[in-house]
This record gives C-alpha cells, structure tokens and sequence, in this order.
C-alpha cells in the first residue's frame, strides 16, 4: 500500500536542494578550512591538521572569548525572557494604548543594527548623553567611557542586548498569550486567582513550549548575531574585554587575518550552540511530551 | 502608465538583489577591455572628496597623453584590499590599484597579486624622481619595491598656543614631566589636555609612540614585528612611561572611549589641547584654531632614545600597486605613473588633499601654504623640532588589531605596566 507521506518528498525538494547547497556545504568547509593554515584569501592554503584547534586551546583569547560568551548568554536569556515574559503578560491584558504600546515594543526590531549601534554609541560615549546626564545631575564623579572601560564595556553591551531584545521578544510573546482559550483565566479568575498566580502558574506553564523557541531564538541571537553590535560598538576591546566568539571569528578571518584558525573558533561557536541548544530544549520540555 | 503588481513586485526585486550584491561586493567589478587601464582607487573623483579635483586631473592628463581610456573603480580604506582580492580570484581585477600600504595590500607581492616594480623604477628613469626613503618604505622585507609610492603624511603633535597660555604654560612642553605640569595647569582651568581616540587606531600609534621612545630602531622593529614588550627592558620603560603619564593626568577623562573622530572634533572645538594627528586632518582645520596652532612632538622623558619629543613620518598613505593585469598594459602604467609624478599633479594633491608627496618634486612655501598652513609647518619647522621615531604599521602588520585592543586596554584607568606588556604580547600570539 502507498503511504500518505510518498509525495510530500517532491515538494520538499527545492527546499531540501537549498538547504544542501546553503547551508550543510558552508557548514562542511567550515570543517574543513578549520583543517588549513590559510591567511589571506589570495594566498595557498596548506594542511595543517588540528593545528588550528591546538593554537586555539592554548590562547587566552580564546578563554576569554569564550568566558565573555557564556556570560552574556547565560545572564542575558535568563533575564530577558522572564522580563520578556511580564511585559507580554500586561499587553495581553490590552490595558489602555496597548497597540500603541505593541508598536513602541516592537520598534528595536526594525531598527538596523548599525542605527541601534549609534545611537547607543551617542549614549555612552565619554562626550555622550549618559555622563551629560550624570554631571548634570551632580554626579560628575560618576560619568565613565562606558564602551572604552574594561569593566563596564560588557555591561553596556549586556544591556543594549536587553533593550534591543525585551520588547520584539515580548510581542511574540503575547500574540502567543492571546491565543491561549480565555475560558482558563475566567475560570483561574471565578478560582481567585490574582495575576501574580495568573501569570506565572497559569500562563507560563501553558506556553513553556513557545517560550523555550523563543528562548532558543534570543539565544542563537546572543552567540551569532550579538556579534555584529559588538564590532560596531568596541570592536571586542578594550583588550579582549568584549570580545566573544562571534567576534573573534570575525577577527579572525578579515582584519588579521587567519581562515584556518577563524574556522576552528567558528566550529567551537557551532559546538556551543547546539549545546545551548539541546539545554534550552531539555529545560522548557513540558513533563507530558 | 500602469504597472502591474507582479511587475512592480519583480522589478523591486531585481534591483534590490541588484543593489545588495553591488554592497555585498559580491557581484565581480566588470572591467572594459583595453586599451583601457583598469584603476581601483581610495582616491575618488565622485562625491565631495578633497581629491576629486585632483583625480580628475591626473585622469585627463593620462587619458589625454595616451588615447586610452581610464576605468576607475572607487573603493574605501576598510574594503579595497578585500574587493582587489575577490576580482582576483574571480579573474577579474584592477590592472593598478592606488591604495595605502598597510598588512592586506603587503600581502599582495608574496601572493602574486602584485608585481614587484624596483626594476620598472630603474627603466623608466624614475629613481632620481623618487625621495630614497619613500621607495625604502615601500620596500619588503625581502628587498622587493611593492608599488610606487606617492603620498606620505607627517604625524605631528598639535598644541593650541592660545590654550596653552590661557592657563599659563607659556612653552610647548618638551619633556614628560613638562607635559605632566601643563596637563595639570590645563586641567585646573577646565581645559582638556591631550586628546586622542584612546579606542582605535589614533590611540594605538600615539601608544607606541611613547613606548618605542627607550627602545632604538632596530629594537623596535624587532619588538613590533614578533612581540616581546615584557621581555624587552626598554619597552618596559616606555610602557612604565606610558603609565605614569597617563596616571599623571595628560590625557582627557574618559579618553579609553574616545575615537579619532572624536578626538579631531574636541581639538577643532578648542575643547581640547593637544592632539596627535596626521597631515591628512590639517585641511579640515577651522582657521582660527590652525592659527593658534604649533606643531610639536611628543614629549619624552630623561634618558629616552630620542632626545628630542618625536612625531612619526612615512610614505605608506598612498602609492601604485601593479597587478598581474597590468603586466600586459605595460606601456600605458608606465604613462600613468608618469603622469602621476608629473609636477603639476603632484602639486594639485599637494594643495587639495594636503599629501607629503613621495617624489623629489620642489614644493614652495606658497603651495604648501595653499593646502595648509599647518602642512607649510610641519614640513618646514617640524624637522628641526622634532626627532621621528619608526612608523609602526610595516613591523606589526596583521598584528595591528589585536594590538590596538591591547592599547586601547592601556589607556584605561589603573591599567598596571604588567597587564599592558601581556596584552601587546597577547597580540603576538598564535
């Protein structure tokens, strides 16, 4: 007998010759350029083994690009996603100017990445709008060169990540809310149910699944795409104070530059996401799948 | 006329594909065939560049003398190299390439994709036009002229007299502990003393200037080329000067963050004292700070090297790449670099663009001062002011970025010797 999925190969086909040709055969001369001792893209590769990953494992830039890594990630999702979570909670409430309010959240999501990176640039530089504010408030003693000072470099990196993701996360967050049968908050409201029980005993548990695809997506964000507001805002300094994966495969392979060892930074990077990944899974799994 | 919505749908995007490959740089750069000469240039005759004027001249004089056609490829500091190298591999590249020597463009002779010209110098009777250190700067590692050269900068330290005095230092400072003193004079009368973009490339030179000041050349391009600042005695007392002036009060609050831009703008603004800038920024001066502007060096402390406060001077800003292409249009690079050499363009990129020009071309006082009156001075007076110490950018080569974010680290608060001799060496690493 046919089986009903007989077909539906023909019209994954295009996709699937997309996917083949895009995505496995970047993935798989990432491996293999990972493999080569090749500086400038003009120049004749040679074989060199795991020697990429040998220099790699004995760098401390590596160390730290990969220490400022997790911290972002790991500080980063856990707190995004529940702020994330409490603003989609209030939207879907639709209190007064809620669309509105949909569209303000919304907005870091459409604005480019080189527009956020000016205008945070114009906020933390030493002449910039954070230290106007301070020393006009009588706290001159306090302004700082946030991007240029090791020990606040990351922070604002931290939180222009935040203030970029709170809001495009918690839009998603509450058209997924909304979809939820309002017959269970009248019923947990008919209980007594207060918000605080509503939000967190009630809603979170039924849309765990949603909020661990979009914590994955704020995560893959984080280590991939985080990269791009980094080089635009410190370019990773200083030192390699913000300096993360992302951005040191980028340093890599076009300012240094060093493919081969890019590519073995690149495939440590595609290691921790699909770690990142099966975490985030295993966590938002609900019980009963 | 109406346009359907498929067709509108459609042609929007074409051109945006279009569009994103031309940004992209993945679309090839189509060049004609001869007799044209293919040029991809970081000088522009488009837009309102400085050297637009100057460009054009050198074009139509070629053009003019030749018969053949010149096709000019615009590119940018931060994309040419990377562009020349994709139409390279893809077959299709620039027969010269007027572009700064810095680490991707000297990569191109040990790669092929330039031609080593000395020997072209010899033939085309170009070896007395030339200066002798301007062909040395462009000279390899292994003895082979990479290009032609043609513009340099000088990189002088600026003081603003009238700021100076307003809060009573009465003479540029010459050593470090005169600096110190200003500094703090400056900053008692709200004035910002040395600016510079603490965060990039202007901070880093400004960096290794002060640390090269104990070490002698050959030293310092042992130390620049391969690492080596925590071994190095002399590097280490140029990396304990860097601190305690930097302790000491000279540089302007907040200046780990500062940028280039942001440093020119704080100077230009009379915010500011003193900044360390090249030639290329003295155009752009507003007249009334270039007024109350002297040139000086950086000054340094007892018992350095250079016994007078130093700048830096080279000849790396622009200069002629020949690709292989050009081999087989000879005859019409050999009419190109001599229009370039011609009198009458150098002294037009002298007086537009404010160029140090790399050729033994006489300049007067009047066109110096035409471009600038801060050029007319820092290649008139600077010299006897000032010793020169090694520009940087041929030793460190691809070393560069990741020594930049050791010395941006460097300029941060409370930063000891120790931590900055480990990052510079950091960027020696693998």
């Amino acid at each position: 007998m046919k089986s009903k999925k007989d077909g539906s190969i023909v019209f994954a086909i295009p996709a699937l010759i997309w996917y083949l040709a895009f995505m496995f055969g970047p993935l798989l001369a990432m491996f293999f350029i990972s493999t080569l001792k090749w500086t400038f893209i003009i120049a004749k590769p040679e074989f060199l083994g795991i020697g990429n990953y040998l220099a790699l494992f004995e760098s401390e830039e590596f160390y730290t690009s990969l220490a400022n890594t997790l911290v972002l990630v790991c500080t980063l999702v856990p707190v995004m996603i529940p702020l994330s979570f409490m603003v989609a909670y209030y939207l879907s409430q639709k209190p007064r100017g809620h669309r509105f309010l949909r569209v303000l959240m919304f907005t870091p999501g459409l604005i480019s990445l080189s527009a956020t990176a000016m205008v945070f640039f114009a906020v933390l530089t030493p002449t910039g709008l954070l230290n106007g504010v301070l020393q006009n408030l009588g706290f001159g003693e306090q302004t700082n060169a946030w991007l240029g000072s090791a020990d606040t470099a990351l922070l604002s990196i931290w939180f222009v990540n935040l203030w970029q993701g709170v809001g495009y996360t918690a839009v998603l967050l509450s058209a997924r809310i909304e979809g939820v049968p309002q017959e269970i908050f009248e019923a947990a409201r008919i209980d007594g149910a207060n918000h605080r029980t509503m939000m967190w005993r009630i809603t979170w548990p039924i849309i765990k699944d949603y909020l661990g695809t979009v914590s994955m997506l704020q995560f893959l964000w984080t280590i991939f795409g985080g990269a791009g507001l980094i080089i635009l805002l410190t370019g990773g300094g200083p030192g390699f104070s913000t300096t993360t994966l992302g951005v040191l495969v980028y340093q890599k392979a076009f300012l240094e530059p060093r493919l081969g060892y890019s590519q073995a930074a690149a495939v440590v990077l595609f290691a921790v996401g699909i770690i990142g990944m099966l975490l985030i899974r295993r966590l938002f799994k609900n019980k009963e799948n | 006329m109406r346009v359907s919505g498929r067709r509108l749908i459609g042609g929007t995007i074409a051109a945006l594909t279009t569009a994103t490959l031309a940004i992209s740089g993945i679309a090839p750069t189509a060049y004609a065939e001869t007799p044209t000469l293919n040029l991809l240039s970081l000088y522009h005759t488009s837009g309102n560049t400085p050297e637009a004027e100057a460009m054009k001249l050198l074009i139509s004089k070629f053009e003019a003398a030749s018969g053949a056609k010149v096709n000019l490829v615009e590119g940018t500091a931060s994309n040419l190299a990377t562009q020349y190298n994709s139409d390279l591999l893809a077959g299709k590249a620039a027969d010269v390439m007027m572009v700064n020597l810095f680490d991707a463009t000297s990569a191109w002779l040990d790669n092929g994709a330039a031609v080593p010209v000395g020997d072209y110098i010899k033939q085309w009777g170009l070896t007395s036009k030339i200066q002798k250190t301007a062909i040395a700067d462009w000279t390899s590692k292994d003895g082979l002229v990479q290009g032609f050269p043609f513009a340099g900068f000088t990189w002088p330290v600026w003081y603003n007299k009238a700021l100076l005095a307003k809060a009573g230092v009465s003479k540029v400072p010459q050593t470090s502990d005169e600096l110190i003193a200003a500094a703090k004079k400056l900053t008692a009368k709200g004035i910002a003393p040395i600016v510079v973009g603490g965060s990039d490339w202007s901070g880093n030179k400004l960096w290794t200037q002060i640390v090269e000041q104990f070490m002698t050349p050959t030293e310092a391009k042992k130390v620049l080329s391969s690492g080596g600042f925590c071994k190095s005695p002399a590097a280490m007392k140029g990396i304990n000067e860097f601190v305690k002036l930097r302790d000491g009060g000279v540089f302007v609050k907040g200046i780990e963050g500062y940028t280039a831009d942001q440093m020119n703008t704080a100077y230009y603004t009379g915010k500011a004292a003193i900044m360390p800038a090249g030639s290329w920024a003295m155009p752009n001066t507003p007249p009334a700070i270039a007024k109350v502007t002297e040139m000086g060096g950086m000054p340094v402390a007892k018992g350095a090297y250079y016994k007078k406060p130093t700048a830096f001077s080279a000849y790396s800003a622009v200069g002629l790449f020949v690709g292989p292409a050009g081999l087989k249009r000879l005859s019409l690079v050999k009419q190109f670099v001599q229009t370039l050499y011609s009198p009458e363009v150098v002294a037009k990129f002298v007086s537009d663009v404010a160029i140090v020009p790399g050729t033994n071309t006489p300049l007067t006082a009047s066109s110096l001062a035409n471009a600038s009156p801060l050029l007319a001075q820092s290649v008139t007076k600077l010299p006897s002011k000032v010793d020169y110490a090694l520009f940087p950018d041929a030793y460190v080569g691809a070393h560069g970025t990741p020594l930049t974010k050791a010395s941006a680290l460097a300029f941060g608060k409370g930063v000891s010797a120790a931590r900055i001799c480990a990052a510079a060496d950091n960027a020696y690493k693998n």
